[in-house]
């Protein structure tokens, strides 16, 4: 049985069954953790989704997450402009997330085609490259609402727009739910869940099917008929717009919307939580990413408390920095 | 005669499997020698082992003991290998695709100015006129004078072998030749020339451990014969007393020689241009009246089943019908060859044959069809509507297998089961459920499977192992089940019997004709091997130059089909005279369309 577990998946359950063993004993109440942990699985999932589609259509890793996470933001702060707010202010972020994550997506993935076999390292810069341009467009863009603007001077977006006059919650909140003193976030649950199940569908449909033969043999589609460009421009388009929902959810239910350079913190988190729920670089499916949030986000939810009980508060960032960039290591070596 | 090389002992397990059992032999100083044998006996692993492959080392190595020129080899990389002067030819091509022929040949020997002091020769510089010039002059004398300056991914695959056997010939420190298949995807003129320098590196000392499926070329070339048979050796041979019935039998346990070669069509009478015309109903065959075999009737009767579905006989001649598929003034290059006023006319229901000399357009035919299609310029019609090879409607009627199957026609980490179903049920709709959510009908595929596995014979532990771990024979056999899954108007195969073994040889041959026979599909067979076309198509196109320049009928033996292949230029008039696909007008006319298709 452990044969089949991936050793980071086999690592990290091993520390987390420490690291709970360690809460327990610094009296941690074990039902505040549990509905903690089920918060983070729903505000993560949707992110570490995003990866799945590209890695699917032989992509690799997306590097390139900062391109969705702003067209999510972007989606967000036109509801906050338009003084949206609740359930229709979450639907109209989502639906200018969609938009905008289409059309990044689109061109995103015709980039990425010219740079065809370097997709990770093309990412990498490209999400560099397009945050600054992203951080001029959130200083000058004509948004009116004060509430999302630097108090001082009124011009500029403030780098984090606090969400609760807006939709904060809105999916927490929705279906609030306590089992056994656990407090259930069923709205977002369902929330991920539903985007989980629709993209595992996808990919077992016969359409679906082809993304990921795409990956895997490209001259062997291309025999058969599959257009190869149009199957990788289609991953980059979903792997954006799934991360600018993503964000949209992340956002909704840490209660800020952070902007400018912030966006490029969600991408290591995201890949490594995907490695550790079993997928290799070219490997992926919904399975591994709901398996990996779980892992990885308990695992750094129970980090905190246990540090702040037995070590220095500090060591939780080193920590966490030494698991995630050691684990998408390990997936390079791997090779 | 001194001897260079002395196996004894050797074993080697992957895994749960015995690869090779106690296997001993020696082999002289200049000698050759064939290493003969069915699809999974063992010889590749021998092989693997004696070029220290890392596979060999990665799955728990080898025991026994290998003697060369007296020293005892450990063998444990490619490395070991090259520094005991053992060279090999792989079957899968170990060229750098990004360099030129010439560059491929001078890899880690390369030729530099002698400028700098003899400590610091590494440091010189490279003289790429001097490695130009001898490798222009190296592949020359494999035939090979066209192309040697572009990468070698851009030439054909019989073209990069030859490059390849061109380097491991040229070593200076060569010892011992290693060939794997050295003339599996070769003519017979070419597989000559390469044979020619076989022998010549044997008199200058070089022994040659060569292994093949061609029982006949083994025996004109090997002086003894080494028959695997399931890992063991089942005997060695000279070759005085060597025969291909005793080979045979050594290889298969059994007289395969004496079963009938496959069963091909009803034959016809050959039209005036040399051409057959399909009868204007099924004959009465095997399977009765209908010319269907039982499954077949059984899946007309009631439109569902597992088996693979039958489509009526044919119901008027071919001669009479439109082409089903036709190539109309086809111009297009690849880097070493060209099809040029191509011309060429498909009938429905026939099995066609294509073959030429190697670089004279059956590699630029292959190649049309396949992923590294060229643009051209002129017509290609489907059914009579214009089309090109990217267009979904042509690859939904006509399926290819091209010549390099590993890369092109499998995917090979997945089960056999996906590889025999995903293009039926992404492409042709087949084992769906759930109506429009279309989601993969497993029961359905694994039944399908489970009778594609039974009809041809492909030996599996299961229908859930990888093809990888599959031979080659039986991944060849995924392959053709997997396009005749998808039920095409049109079946292009290259080179199909390429490093099978005479019994999987045998089988191919037998479904195409079955496929056609039973189920009305058109099959164009693109082949440098006449044991492939003769008797097996109603007609043969030999190309010369990028056209049809005969077209030979079914009773065109090896012999004419030979003398086509080789014709001088003198009867080329004759036979363009004679080519019935470029008639009206077509040789010699400038390509109509100005401008190029894909």
């Amino acid at each position: 049985m452990m044969r089949h577990i991936s050793p980071p998946t086999r690592i990290m359950l091993v520390f987390l069954v420490v690291l709970l063993t360690l809460a327990l004993k610094a009296g941690i109440d074990p039902t505040r953790l549990a509905g903690d942990a089920l918060r983070k699985l729903g505000m993560s999932a949707v992110l570490v989704l995003s990866l799945v589609p590209m890695m699917r259509a032989g992509m690799g890793l997306n590097f390139g997450m900062p391109i969705g996470v702003s067209a999510g933001l972007l989606g967000m702060c036109l509801s906050m402009n338009a003084r949206l707010t609740g359930a229709a202010g979450f639907a109209a972020a989502l639906g200018g997330a969609v938009a905008v994550g289409s059309l990044f997506g689109y061109v995103y993935g015709r980039i990425l085609n010219v740079a065809k076999g370097r997709e990770e390292v093309a990412g990498v810069f490209l999400g560099y490259a397009f945050l600054p341009l992203m951080s001029v467009f959130w200083t000058l863009a004509p948004f009116s609402n004060r509430k999302m603007l630097y108090p001082v001077g009124g011009q500029g977006l403030r780098p984090r727009i606090g969400l609760d006059p807006f939709f904060a919650g809105v999916l927490d909140k929705g279906f609030d739910l306590t089992v056994g003193g656990v407090a259930v976030p069923l709205g977002l649950l369902l929330f991920a869940g539903v985007l989980l199940a629709l993209v595992a569908l996808f990919y077992a449909t016969a359409t679906g099917k082809t993304f990921s033969v795409v990956g895997e043999n490209e001259r062997y589609a291309r025999i058969l008929g599959i257009s190869v460009e149009g199957r990788r421009i289609a991953s980059a388009l979903l792997s954006t717009v799934l991360a600018a929902v993503g964000i949209c959810v992340y956002a909704q239910s840490y209660g800020f919307a952070e902007l400018y350079e912030s966006a490029s913190v969600m991408t290591f988190p995201a890949v490594c939580a995907l490695l550790v729920g079993g997928a290799s670089r070219w490997r992926a499916g919904a399975a591994n990413a709901l398996l990996g949030v779980a892992i990885y986000q308990t695992m750094y939810l129970l980090s905190t408390p246990v540090a702040n009980a037995y070590l220095a508060s500090e060591t939780t960032e080193l920590f966490r920095m030494v698991v995630t960039n050691g684990v998408i290591l390990y997936a390079f070596l791997r090779r | 005669m001194e001897t260079l090389l002395d196996i004894s002992g050797l074993s080697k397990r992957y895994g749960e499997s015995e690869a090779l059992r106690n296997v001993s032999f020696s082999l002289a100083r200049g000698e050759i020698v064939a290493l003969l044998g069915a699809n999974g006996s063992g010889k590749s692993t021998l092989l693997h082992i004696l070029s220290g492959h890392e596979v060999i080392f990665a799955t728990g190595s080898w025991q026994g003991r290998i003697v060369l020129d007296g020293v005892p080899l450990s063998l444990r990389s490619p490395r070991d290998a090259l520094r005991a002067g053992i060279s090999m030819v792989h079957q899968e091509l170990s060229l750098l695709p990004g360099l030129s022929a010439a560059e491929n040949l001078f890899l880690t020997r390369e030729r530099t100015r002698t400028s700098l002091p003899r400590r610091l020769a590494s440091l010189d510089w490279v003289d790429r006129a001097a490695q130009r010039e001898e490798g222009a002059a190296v592949l020359a004398e494999l035939g090979i004078r066209a192309g040697t300056e572009v990468p070698v991914r851009r030439l054909s695959l019989p073209v990069r072998h030859l490059v390849e056997f061109a380097r491991e010939r040229s070593r200076g420190d060569l010892r011992l030749l290693l060939l794997d298949e050295p003339t599996s995807c070769l003519n017979r003129g070419d597989s000559d020339t390469v044979l020619d320098a076989v022998r010549t590196l044997a008199a200058r000392g070089t022994g040659v451990l060569f292994v093949s499926h061609k029982i006949s070329e083994a025996i004109a070339l090997a002086d003894r014969m080494v028959v695997l048979r399931d890992g063991d050796v089942a005997g060695i041979f000279s070759r005085r007393d060597a025969d291909e019935r005793t080979l045979v039998r050594a290889m298969f346990g059994g007289d395969l020689l004496a079963a009938t070669p496959h069963a091909s069509r009803p034959d016809t009478e050959p039209g005036p241009d040399g051409c057959t015309a399909i009868p204007p109903e099924a004959t009465p065959g095997r399977w009765g009246p209908s010319g269907l075999r039982p499954e077949a009737k059984a899946k007309e009767k009631t439109g569902k089943g597992a088996t693979i579905p039958a489509v009526p006989a044919v119901g008027k001649t071919a001669e009479k019908a439109p082409p089903v598929l036709a190539f109309e003034n086809v111009t297009t290059a690849t880097p070493d060859e060209n099809l040029r006023n191509f011309c060429l006319a498909v009938r429905p229901g026939e099995i066609l044959g294509v073959t030429s000399l190697l670089g004279q357009g059956k590699g630029a035919f292959s190649r049309f069809f396949s992923e590294e299609h060229m643009p051209f310029s002129g017509t290609l019609r489907l059914k009579g509507r214009t089309v090109t090879v990217r267009d979904a409607s042509f690859r939904r009627h006509v399926a290819f297998l091209s010549e390099d199957r590993r890369r092109d026609s499998l995917l090979l980490e997945r089960s056999v089961l996906e590889n025999l179903t995903f293009p039926a049920y992404a492409l042709a709709g087949r084992f769906r459920r759930m109506g429009p959510l279309g989601l993969f009908d497993r029961a359905e595929a694994e039944r399908y499977a489970a009778e594609a596995v039974r009809r041809y014979g492909i030996t599996c532990a299961s229908l859930r192992q990888p093809v990888r771990e599959l031979s080659g024979g039986n991944q060849q056999k995924v392959a053709v089940a997997k396009a005749a899954g998808l039920s095409p108007t049109v079946l292009v195969v290259c080179e199909p019997t390429r490093g099978v073994d005479l019994r999987t040889k045998r089988a191919l041959l037998e479904w195409f004709a079955e496929l056609n026979r039973e189920e009305g599909m058109t099959i164009v067979i693109c082949s440098g091997e006449p044991e492939d076309l003769v008797g097996v198509c109603s007609r043969i196109a030999v190309l010369r130059e990028g056209q049809v320049r005969r077209m030979l009928g079914r009773g065109a033996d090896e012999a004419a089909l030979l003398a086509a292949m080789e014709m001088d230029r003198e009867a080329d008039g004759d036979g363009a005279a004679n080519g019935p696909e470029c008639g009206g007008g077509c040789v010699g006319a400038v390509p109509g369309a100005p401008e190029a298709r894909r």
